[in-house]
Protein backbone atom coordinates (compact mmCIF):
# COMPACT_ATOMS: atom_id res chain seq x y z
CA UNK A 1 0.00 0.00 0.00
CA UNK A 2 0.99 3.40 -0.88
CA UNK A 3 0.96 6.26 1.46
CA UNK A 4 1.28 9.88 0.45
CA UNK A 5 3.25 12.02 2.56
CA UNK A 6 1.28 15.69 2.29
CA UNK A 7 2.76 19.13 3.30
CA UNK A 8 -0.48 21.15 3.98
CA UNK A 9 -0.11 25.13 4.89
CA UNK A 10 -3.34 26.56 6.46
CA UNK A 11 -2.67 30.08 4.70
CA UNK A 12 -5.68 32.40 5.77
CA UNK A 13 -9.21 32.69 5.13
CA UNK A 14 -11.64 35.54 3.91
CA UNK A 15 -15.02 36.73 4.82
CA UNK A 16 -15.80 34.20 7.76
CA UNK A 17 -19.14 34.90 9.43
CA UNK A 18 -20.72 33.94 12.62
CA UNK A 19 -22.89 30.61 11.69
CA UNK A 20 -26.09 32.37 13.83
CA UNK A 21 -26.44 35.46 12.43
CA UNK A 22 -23.71 35.84 9.37
CA UNK A 23 -22.27 38.94 10.99
CA UNK A 24 -18.75 39.19 10.43
CA UNK A 25 -16.26 36.91 12.65
CA UNK A 26 -14.90 38.78 15.90
CA UNK A 27 -13.66 36.01 17.47
CA UNK A 28 -10.11 34.79 17.14
CA UNK A 29 -10.12 31.51 14.25
CA UNK A 30 -8.26 28.75 14.41
CA UNK A 31 -7.87 25.89 11.08
CA UNK A 32 -8.00 22.20 11.48
CA UNK A 33 -6.94 19.76 9.30
CA UNK A 34 -8.36 16.34 9.73
CA UNK A 35 -7.45 13.09 7.56
CA UNK A 36 -9.66 10.65 6.85
CA UNK A 37 -8.29 7.19 7.92
CA UNK A 38 -9.08 8.36 11.51
CA UNK A 39 -11.20 10.87 12.82
CA UNK A 40 -8.66 11.68 15.62
CA UNK A 41 -6.00 12.06 13.43
CA UNK A 42 -6.57 15.98 13.71
CA UNK A 43 -3.69 19.16 13.47
CA UNK A 44 -4.53 22.38 14.35
CA UNK A 45 -3.45 26.04 14.06
CA UNK A 46 -2.77 28.23 17.08
CA UNK A 47 -5.22 30.88 17.41
CA UNK A 48 -5.47 33.93 15.16
CA UNK A 49 -3.91 36.73 16.70
CA UNK A 50 -5.77 39.48 15.53
CA UNK A 51 -9.00 37.97 15.78
CA UNK A 52 -11.50 38.76 12.59
CA UNK A 53 -13.47 37.52 9.56
CA UNK A 54 -10.17 37.61 7.89
CA UNK A 55 -7.69 35.56 9.70
CA UNK A 56 -4.16 34.82 8.95
CA UNK A 57 -1.85 31.66 10.20
CA UNK A 58 0.51 30.43 7.51
CA UNK A 59 1.21 26.92 9.70
CA UNK A 60 2.67 24.25 8.09
CA UNK A 61 1.49 20.63 8.79
CA UNK A 62 2.82 17.33 7.21
CA UNK A 63 0.33 14.08 7.01
CA UNK A 64 0.20 11.37 5.83
CA UNK A 65 -2.51 9.68 3.64
CA UNK A 66 -3.10 6.06 2.70
CA UNK A 67 -3.67 6.06 -1.34
CA UNK A 68 -7.37 5.21 -1.10
CA UNK A 69 -7.87 8.39 1.06
CA UNK A 70 -9.93 10.42 -1.41
CA UNK A 71 -9.96 13.79 0.97
CA UNK A 72 -9.02 15.52 3.52
CA UNK A 73 -11.07 18.24 5.71
CA UNK A 74 -9.96 21.45 6.83
CA UNK A 75 -12.58 23.25 9.24
CA UNK A 76 -12.16 26.49 11.07
CA UNK A 77 -13.16 27.13 14.39
CA UNK A 78 -14.25 30.57 16.08
CA UNK A 79 -12.27 29.90 19.27
CA UNK A 80 -11.69 26.55 20.65
CA UNK A 81 -15.51 25.28 20.68
CA UNK A 82 -17.69 26.31 18.05
CA UNK A 83 -16.88 25.45 14.45
CA UNK A 84 -17.69 27.48 11.97
CA UNK A 85 -17.26 25.50 8.33
CA UNK A 86 -15.71 22.60 7.02
CA UNK A 87 -13.98 22.34 3.22
CA UNK A 88 -13.45 18.97 1.70
CA UNK A 89 -10.31 19.25 0.34
CA UNK A 90 -10.52 15.88 -2.52
CA UNK A 91 -7.06 14.32 -3.31
CA UNK A 92 -7.57 14.33 -6.51
CA UNK A 93 -7.27 18.75 -6.45
CA UNK A 94 -3.26 17.61 -5.52
CA UNK A 95 -2.45 14.28 -6.51
CA UNK A 96 -2.88 12.11 -9.38
CA UNK A 97 -4.21 14.42 -11.81
CA UNK A 98 -2.32 16.93 -14.35
CA UNK A 99 0.17 18.36 -11.82
CA UNK A 100 3.09 16.48 -10.72
CA UNK A 101 4.09 15.00 -7.19
CA UNK A 102 6.00 18.01 -5.73
CA UNK A 103 4.43 20.77 -7.30
CA UNK A 104 3.12 23.65 -4.78
CA UNK A 105 -0.55 23.66 -5.12
CA UNK A 106 -2.71 26.82 -3.88
CA UNK A 107 -6.34 25.68 -3.48
CA UNK A 108 -8.97 27.68 -2.01
CA UNK A 109 -12.44 26.61 -1.16
CA UNK A 110 -15.73 27.81 0.08
CA UNK A 111 -16.71 26.83 3.85
CA UNK A 112 -19.66 24.57 4.60
CA UNK A 113 -21.56 24.75 7.72
CA UNK A 114 -23.03 21.89 8.94
CA UNK A 115 -26.75 22.68 7.71
CA UNK A 116 -24.99 22.97 4.08
CA UNK A 117 -24.63 27.00 3.94
CA UNK A 118 -22.18 28.15 2.16
CA UNK A 119 -19.38 30.77 4.38
CA UNK A 120 -16.14 32.56 3.99
CA UNK A 121 -13.30 31.13 2.02
CA UNK A 122 -10.19 29.04 3.68
CA UNK A 123 -6.77 29.36 1.66
CA UNK A 124 -4.16 26.30 1.35
CA UNK A 125 -1.10 25.41 -0.47
CA UNK A 126 -0.80 21.21 -0.66
CA UNK A 127 1.98 19.89 -1.78
CA UNK A 128 2.88 15.80 -1.99
CA UNK A 129 5.91 15.50 -0.79
CA UNK A 130 6.62 11.78 -0.83
CA UNK A 131 5.55 8.60 -1.35
CA UNK A 132 6.26 6.09 1.23
CA UNK A 133 5.69 2.34 -0.27
CA UNK A 134 5.36 -0.63 1.79
CA UNK A 135 5.96 -4.12 0.41
CA UNK A 136 4.32 -6.88 2.12
CA UNK A 137 5.52 -9.99 -0.01
CA UNK A 138 9.20 -9.62 1.71
CA UNK A 139 11.01 -9.99 -1.45
CA UNK A 140 12.60 -6.52 -1.64
CA UNK A 141 10.48 -4.95 -4.17
CA UNK A 142 10.49 -1.19 -3.90
CA UNK A 143 10.76 2.13 -4.69
CA UNK A 144 10.51 5.44 -3.38
CA UNK A 145 9.43 8.39 -6.04
CA UNK A 146 11.53 11.84 -5.91
CA UNK A 147 10.00 15.04 -5.46
CA UNK A 148 11.45 17.42 -8.09
CA UNK A 149 13.96 19.77 -6.21
CA UNK A 150 14.66 17.53 -3.61
CA UNK A 151 16.72 14.49 -3.34
CA UNK A 152 14.78 11.82 -2.01
CA UNK A 153 16.39 8.46 -1.18
CA UNK A 154 14.12 5.23 -0.45
CA UNK A 155 15.77 3.29 1.82
CA UNK A 156 14.73 -0.07 2.76
CA UNK A 157 13.85 -0.15 6.41
CA UNK A 158 13.38 -4.02 8.09
CA UNK A 159 10.45 -4.18 10.47
CA UNK A 160 11.94 -6.29 13.49
CA UNK A 161 8.60 -7.96 14.18
CA UNK A 162 7.65 -9.26 10.60
CA UNK A 163 10.61 -9.76 8.88
CA UNK A 164 8.61 -10.60 5.84
CA UNK A 165 7.54 -7.04 5.83
CA UNK A 166 9.53 -4.26 4.26
CA UNK A 167 8.89 -0.47 4.29
CA UNK A 168 10.74 2.23 2.61
CA UNK A 169 11.12 5.28 4.07
CA UNK A 170 12.12 8.54 2.78
CA UNK A 171 15.03 10.65 3.40
CA UNK A 172 14.83 13.71 2.46
CA UNK B 1 -15.77 28.32 -33.93
CA UNK B 2 -11.75 28.05 -33.15
CA UNK B 3 -9.38 28.76 -30.95
CA UNK B 4 -5.55 29.16 -30.77
CA UNK B 5 -3.34 28.12 -27.83
CA UNK B 6 0.43 29.85 -27.30
CA UNK B 7 2.90 29.60 -24.84
CA UNK B 8 4.80 32.56 -23.28
CA UNK B 9 8.05 31.34 -21.76
CA UNK B 10 8.43 32.65 -18.03
CA UNK B 11 11.41 33.77 -16.92
CA UNK B 12 13.68 35.48 -19.89
CA UNK B 13 11.06 35.79 -22.40
CA UNK B 14 8.66 39.06 -22.38
CA UNK B 15 5.33 39.07 -22.29
CA UNK B 16 5.23 42.04 -24.65
CA UNK B 17 8.14 41.97 -26.33
CA UNK B 18 10.58 43.15 -23.28
CA UNK B 19 12.12 41.03 -20.38
CA UNK B 20 9.53 39.73 -18.40
CA UNK B 21 10.69 40.23 -14.99
CA UNK B 22 8.49 38.75 -12.23
CA UNK B 23 8.05 41.19 -9.45
CA UNK B 24 8.43 44.24 -11.77
CA UNK B 25 4.72 45.78 -12.15
CA UNK B 26 6.07 48.03 -14.67
CA UNK B 27 5.69 45.09 -17.28
CA UNK B 28 2.80 46.52 -18.74
CA UNK B 29 2.58 46.46 -21.93
CA UNK B 30 1.52 49.20 -24.12
CA UNK B 31 -0.08 48.77 -28.13
CA UNK B 32 3.61 48.92 -29.53
CA UNK B 33 5.17 46.74 -27.75
CA UNK B 34 2.20 44.34 -28.51
CA UNK B 35 2.73 44.56 -32.06
CA UNK B 36 6.53 43.77 -30.93
CA UNK B 37 4.98 40.28 -29.23
CA UNK B 38 3.50 39.45 -32.31
CA UNK B 39 6.04 39.46 -34.86
CA UNK B 40 8.15 37.18 -32.17
CA UNK B 41 4.94 34.77 -32.42
CA UNK B 42 5.66 34.61 -36.48
CA UNK B 43 7.74 31.53 -35.89
CA UNK B 44 6.16 29.76 -33.58
CA UNK B 45 4.02 27.07 -33.54
CA UNK B 46 0.70 26.88 -32.07
CA UNK B 47 -1.44 23.92 -31.54
CA UNK B 48 -4.95 25.19 -32.66
CA UNK B 49 -8.43 23.40 -31.80
CA UNK B 50 -11.83 24.06 -33.06
CA UNK B 51 -14.90 23.34 -31.07
CA UNK B 52 -18.79 23.46 -32.22
CA UNK B 53 -18.11 21.90 -35.39
CA UNK B 54 -19.38 18.59 -37.54
CA UNK B 55 -16.38 16.87 -38.69
CA UNK B 56 -16.82 15.27 -42.05
CA UNK B 57 -17.40 11.61 -40.17
CA UNK B 58 -20.81 13.20 -38.87
CA UNK B 59 -19.72 13.99 -35.63
CA UNK B 60 -20.18 17.19 -33.41
CA UNK B 61 -16.89 17.60 -32.02
CA UNK B 62 -16.18 20.37 -29.11
CA UNK B 63 -12.01 20.09 -29.47
CA UNK B 64 -10.91 19.24 -32.94
CA UNK B 65 -7.43 20.08 -34.74
CA UNK B 66 -7.84 23.03 -36.77
CA UNK B 67 -5.34 21.43 -39.00
CA UNK B 68 -7.02 18.20 -39.72
CA UNK B 69 -4.18 16.32 -37.49
CA UNK B 70 -5.54 14.87 -34.05
CA UNK B 71 -2.12 14.08 -33.20
CA UNK B 72 -0.58 17.10 -34.41
CA UNK B 73 -2.30 19.87 -33.98
CA UNK B 74 0.69 22.70 -34.25
CA UNK B 75 0.33 25.32 -36.85
CA UNK B 76 3.19 27.86 -37.52
CA UNK B 77 2.39 31.75 -36.92
CA UNK B 78 -0.30 33.57 -36.82
CA UNK B 79 -0.50 32.85 -40.76
CA UNK B 80 -0.77 29.14 -39.59
CA UNK B 81 -3.70 29.71 -37.82
CA UNK B 82 -5.79 31.49 -39.97
CA UNK B 83 -4.99 28.69 -43.20
CA UNK B 84 -5.73 26.38 -40.86
CA UNK B 85 -9.35 27.60 -40.13
CA UNK B 86 -9.42 28.40 -43.87
CA UNK B 87 -9.02 25.02 -44.51
CA UNK B 88 -11.70 24.07 -41.76
CA UNK B 89 -14.31 25.95 -42.66
CA UNK B 90 -14.38 23.54 -46.11
CA UNK B 91 -14.20 20.28 -44.10
CA UNK B 92 -16.20 21.15 -40.74
CA UNK B 93 -19.49 22.25 -40.85
CA UNK B 94 -20.10 25.03 -37.76
CA UNK B 95 -22.41 23.35 -35.09
CA UNK B 96 -23.99 23.74 -31.79
CA UNK B 97 -24.18 23.54 -29.26
CA UNK B 98 -20.54 26.20 -27.63
CA UNK B 99 -18.19 24.15 -25.04
CA UNK B 100 -15.27 25.69 -23.74
CA UNK B 101 -15.01 23.12 -20.86
CA UNK B 102 -12.84 20.56 -23.07
CA UNK B 103 -10.81 23.12 -25.01
CA UNK B 104 -9.63 24.61 -21.56
CA UNK B 105 -9.57 21.19 -20.20
CA UNK B 106 -6.52 20.51 -23.21
CA UNK B 107 -4.96 23.37 -22.22
CA UNK B 108 -4.64 22.90 -19.01
CA UNK B 109 -3.49 19.60 -19.69
CA UNK B 110 -0.70 20.55 -21.92
CA UNK B 111 0.38 23.24 -19.10
CA UNK B 112 0.46 20.56 -16.53
CA UNK B 113 2.23 18.35 -18.64
CA UNK B 114 4.54 21.44 -18.86
CA UNK B 115 5.38 21.40 -15.48
CA UNK B 116 6.15 17.36 -14.85
CA UNK B 117 8.72 18.06 -17.53
CA UNK B 118 10.12 21.03 -15.28
CA UNK B 119 9.64 23.48 -18.29
CA UNK B 120 9.21 27.16 -17.12
CA UNK B 121 6.61 28.33 -19.56
CA UNK B 122 3.40 30.00 -19.15
CA UNK B 123 0.36 29.53 -21.70
CA UNK B 124 -2.21 31.33 -23.24
CA UNK B 125 -5.22 30.12 -24.26
CA UNK B 126 -6.66 32.36 -27.13
CA UNK B 127 -10.68 31.60 -27.71
CA UNK B 128 -12.44 32.89 -30.36
CA UNK B 129 -16.38 32.67 -30.28
CA UNK B 130 -19.33 34.19 -31.55
CA UNK B 131 -22.02 31.94 -29.78
CA UNK B 132 -23.76 31.80 -26.21
CA UNK B 133 -21.90 29.10 -23.88
CA UNK B 134 -24.27 25.73 -23.31
CA UNK B 135 -21.64 24.63 -20.71
CA UNK B 136 -21.34 27.67 -18.19
CA UNK B 137 -21.14 25.25 -15.37
CA UNK B 138 -18.58 22.93 -16.72
CA UNK B 139 -16.38 26.17 -18.40
CA UNK B 140 -16.53 27.20 -14.58
CA UNK B 141 -15.50 23.92 -12.86
CA UNK B 142 -12.52 23.83 -16.21
CA UNK B 143 -11.11 26.97 -15.35
CA UNK B 144 -11.04 26.91 -11.78
CA UNK B 145 -9.51 23.68 -11.81
CA UNK B 146 -6.90 25.20 -13.97
CA UNK B 147 -6.47 28.37 -11.69
CA UNK B 148 -3.63 27.25 -10.02
CA UNK B 149 -1.56 26.50 -13.17
CA UNK B 150 0.73 28.27 -15.55
CA UNK B 151 -2.31 29.35 -17.72
CA UNK B 152 -4.50 32.64 -18.94
CA UNK B 153 -7.32 32.12 -20.84
CA UNK B 154 -8.21 35.29 -23.52
CA UNK B 155 -11.80 35.35 -24.76
CA UNK B 156 -12.78 37.45 -28.14
CA UNK B 157 -16.23 37.31 -28.35
CA UNK B 158 -17.57 38.12 -32.34
CA UNK B 159 -20.78 39.15 -33.03
CA UNK B 160 -23.77 40.38 -31.35
CA UNK B 161 -24.46 37.61 -29.22
CA UNK B 162 -25.11 38.03 -25.26
CA UNK B 163 -21.97 37.82 -23.78
CA UNK B 164 -22.62 38.42 -20.13
CA UNK B 165 -21.55 34.75 -19.22
CA UNK B 166 -18.06 35.95 -20.41
CA UNK B 167 -18.54 38.45 -18.28
CA UNK B 168 -19.27 36.29 -15.16
CA UNK B 169 -16.07 34.47 -15.88
CA UNK B 170 -13.97 37.27 -16.47
CA UNK B 171 -14.91 37.96 -12.16
CA UNK B 172 -13.57 41.58 -12.79
CA UNK B 173 -16.62 42.33 -10.16
CA UNK B 174 -14.32 40.71 -7.42
CA UNK B 175 -16.39 37.57 -6.93
CA UNK B 176 -14.26 34.72 -7.31
CA UNK B 177 -15.26 32.03 -9.42
CA UNK B 178 -16.69 29.19 -8.19
CA UNK B 179 -17.22 25.20 -8.95
CA UNK B 180 -20.07 23.29 -8.44
CA UNK B 181 -18.10 21.88 -5.38
CA UNK B 182 -16.96 24.92 -3.58
CA UNK B 183 -13.54 25.07 -5.11
CA UNK B 184 -12.85 28.67 -5.38
CA UNK B 185 -10.29 30.05 -8.28
CA UNK B 186 -7.03 30.60 -7.21
CA UNK B 187 -6.44 33.67 -9.46
CA UNK B 188 -8.95 35.17 -12.12
CA UNK B 189 -7.10 33.38 -15.55
CA UNK B 190 -10.04 34.89 -17.72
CA UNK B 191 -9.85 38.16 -19.97
CA UNK B 192 -12.80 38.79 -22.21
CA UNK B 193 -13.05 41.17 -24.98
CA UNK B 194 -16.12 41.75 -27.13
CA UNK B 195 -15.32 42.89 -30.75
CA UNK B 196 -18.02 44.93 -30.88
CA UNK B 197 -16.65 47.39 -28.15
CA UNK B 198 -13.38 47.42 -30.20
CA UNK B 199 -15.26 47.96 -33.60
CA UNK B 200 -17.46 50.69 -32.12
CA UNK B 201 -13.31 52.67 -31.13
CA UNK B 202 -14.45 52.19 -27.78
CA UNK B 203 -11.30 50.14 -26.52
CA UNK B 204 -8.11 48.84 -28.49
CA UNK B 205 -7.86 45.45 -29.49
CA UNK B 206 -4.91 44.54 -28.09
CA UNK B 207 -4.86 46.84 -25.22
CA UNK B 208 -8.04 45.18 -23.52
CA UNK B 209 -6.94 41.51 -25.04
CA UNK B 210 -3.15 42.07 -22.87
CA UNK B 211 -4.56 44.00 -20.16
CA UNK B 212 -4.98 41.79 -17.60
CA UNK B 213 -2.41 39.40 -18.76
CA UNK B 214 0.91 40.82 -16.92
CA UNK B 215 -0.86 40.89 -13.49
CA UNK B 216 -2.10 37.13 -14.51
CA UNK B 217 1.33 36.18 -15.54
CA UNK B 218 3.17 37.79 -12.48
CA UNK B 219 0.66 36.75 -9.90
CA UNK B 220 1.11 32.80 -10.48
CA UNK B 221 5.37 34.05 -10.77
CA UNK B 222 5.29 36.25 -7.74
CA UNK B 223 3.01 33.77 -5.64
CA UNK B 224 5.43 30.99 -6.07
CA UNK B 225 8.90 33.17 -6.01
CA UNK B 226 9.80 32.85 -9.24
CA UNK B 227 12.27 35.10 -10.23
CA UNK B 228 14.08 35.48 -13.80
CA UNK B 229 16.94 33.59 -14.35
CA UNK B 230 16.26 31.55 -10.60
CA UNK B 231 16.81 27.98 -11.95
CA UNK B 232 19.75 25.72 -12.09
CA UNK B 233 19.87 22.50 -13.85
CA UNK B 234 18.51 20.61 -10.28
CA UNK B 235 16.31 22.80 -9.16
CA UNK B 236 12.58 22.58 -9.74
CA UNK B 237 11.06 25.26 -11.35
CA UNK B 238 8.19 25.78 -9.25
Amino acid sequence: MSIKVVEITLISCEGLTTPDNHRPLKKHARGVIRTPQSASVVRSTSLDRHGGAYPRWDERFTVEMPAWARWLDVEVWSGMERLIGTARVPASDFSGGIVPDGYLNFLSYRLREGNGEFNGIVNVSVRVVGRKLESRNGAGFGCALGVPGRVVTGIPVSNTNSPSKTTFKNVV
Amino acid sequence: MGCGFSDIKGGQQAVGGTPARPGDTAADPGPNEAVVLFNKLRDKYFPSWGFGGRLPSGVVSHCFSLNGNESKPEVVGVDGILNAYASAIYNVSLAGPTLFGQVINKAAEIAGYSLSRYERKYFVLLIITDGVLTDLAETKNALVRASDLPLSVLIVGVGNADFSQMEELDADNGRRLQNSEGRVATRDIVQFVPMREVNAGQISVVQSLLEELPEQFLTFMRRRDIKPNSTSMTQAPY
